[in-house]
């Protein structure tokens, strides 16, 4: 045999064996993670039960129900939206594990967006999971992509025209599902599975829903909780409330004309009261150096420090970082002021839990203590 | 429909890199089409 034929096959061979590994790792990250919800589940659904296109694809996202069993409110708490946006799938997780409903009902879906769960955006040089240690061990969670996996929706317009206002995004947006409100039964990929939570939002009668975010430090509307006007006095005496503590927060209006967004959507189309919350993430920054679990997890960054320190930019940054336990502990009390100024004004239904960590308990156990 | 294009347009550029690997007597360019081949296999069978 000829000797470069030879190079060829053994080369060959080598790319098999290479494409065997990431194929092996990449498969990896389709694996659904596991949760542990806490004893006071009483059922587990997925979206394909309000939206039947998505059943047996990577849309398909799983629906933790906890009903007290006694009348109430219904709420329905949404992490994962973004799943670059790690604090608001880590609420979401903290709350399924730990919370035990006394009056209404709560439903969870901490990977809403599950298929940008699967793969993470290009050219971020983003890792694929960040590790935390908790009771049972090393646990192993997804970061994802901020938006749908190209696998399941491709290809990108160059311009994106929401459904139904016309309104024009870059082509990128098509696949962000917080532009996808209200979706569409035969629509995108991503518009599927907006609409699957619209029809759930609609047929479990949800009081209130929260859906929780993360952003760059550099962006203004961090650490703020948005809302629909109809919501207005709730989010402004959870705010005041959050004051109390010693958090701040500030109180933003869903713009009416900037359409797609759960705010705005969920709001002017069914009957509940929407909130959404915005913590501070380093790893979203585009100051931001070296870009690893590390950084998701400790939320510290030098370069960070370097442009609070020299007052290059109007940031939110502590210069002790802005870790998940601070942020998750941000999610969760604002999740507790929002409730408790909806019990405050809501006269015939309440919503009433436990078991579920303060913002104190939080900084000071760590969002590792409460995680199964 | 356009899946299926996309799935043809990658298995021929594929195609024609292993040609190109089996034909090419420099083994520098040869591992360089090696390089070349391990995102398309992977886009082929939906791994990547």
């Amino acid at each position: 045999m000829k000797k470069h034929l030879i190079i060829a096959i053994i080369i060959l061979v080598i790319v098999i064996t290479l494409d065997s590994i990431s194929a092996i790792e990449f498969i990896a990250m389709k694996s659904p993670e596991k949760l542990y919800p806490e004893n006071s589940i009483t059922k587990e659904a997925s979206l394909s039960e309000y939206c039947s296109n998505l059943k047996g694809t990577s849309g398909d996202a799983e629906i933790y129900f906890f009903d007290s069993g006694n009348p109430g409110a219904t709420v329905l708490v949404l992490g994962g939206t973004h799943p670059n946006e790690s604090a608001g799938f880590i609420s979401a997780v903290v709350l399924l594990e730990n919370i035990i409903p006394k009056e209404g009902k709560f439903i969870i879906i901490p990977q809403a967006c599950s298929s940008g769960f699967t793969c993470t955006d290009p050219m971020e040089g983003a890792p694929e999971f960040f590790t935390l240690k908790t009771k049972s061990g090393l646990r192993k969670f997804r970061y994802g992509s901020r938006v749908s996996s190209p696998l399941d929706q491709w290809p990108d317009p160059l311009v994106y025209s929401q459904y139904p206002s016309g309104q024009q995004l870059s082509g990128f947006e098509t696949r962000n599902l917080n532009r996808s409100y209200p979706g569409r039964n035969d629509g995108t990929f991503t518009e599927e599975v907006g609409f699957a939570i619209m029809e759930l939002i609609k047929k479990e009668k949800v009081d209130v829903a929260i859906d929780l975010h993360e952003a760059a430090p550099e962006i203004p509307i961090i650490n703020a909780i948005i809302v629909h006007e109809k919501c207005r006095d709730i989010g402004a005496s959870a705010v005041l409330n959050l004051e109390f503590d010693n958090l701040q927060y500030a109180l933003e209006i869903s713009p009416k004309k900037f359409r797609g967004l759960s705010h705005r959507e969920w709001g002017d189309g069914t009957e509940v009261l929407p909130f959404l919350m915005e913590t501070s993430n380093p790893i979203q920054g585009r100051l931001r150096g070296r870009t690893n679990s590390e950084l998701i997890v400790s939320g510290k960054d030098e370069q960070y420090e370097r442009a609070v320190e020299t007052k290059s930019f109007r940031i939110s940054y502590e210069l002790t970082g802005e870790p998940l336990s601070i942020r998750v502990g941000r999610h969760i009390q604002g999740i507790k002021a929002i409730l408790d100024s909806y019990n405050d004004v809501s006269k015939d239904k309440k919503i009433i839990f436990e078991n579920i960590p303060s913002y104190d308990d939080l900084i000071k156990n760590g969002v590792e203590t409460y995680l199964k | 429909m356009l899946f299926w294009i996309y799935i043809i347009i990658v298995s021929i550029i594929t195609w024609i890199v292993l040609v190109e690997l089996f034909t090419e007597r420099d083994w520098k360019k040869q591992i360089a089409l090696a390089m070349l081949l391990i995102p398309f296999l992977l886009r082929i069978f939906q791994i990547k």
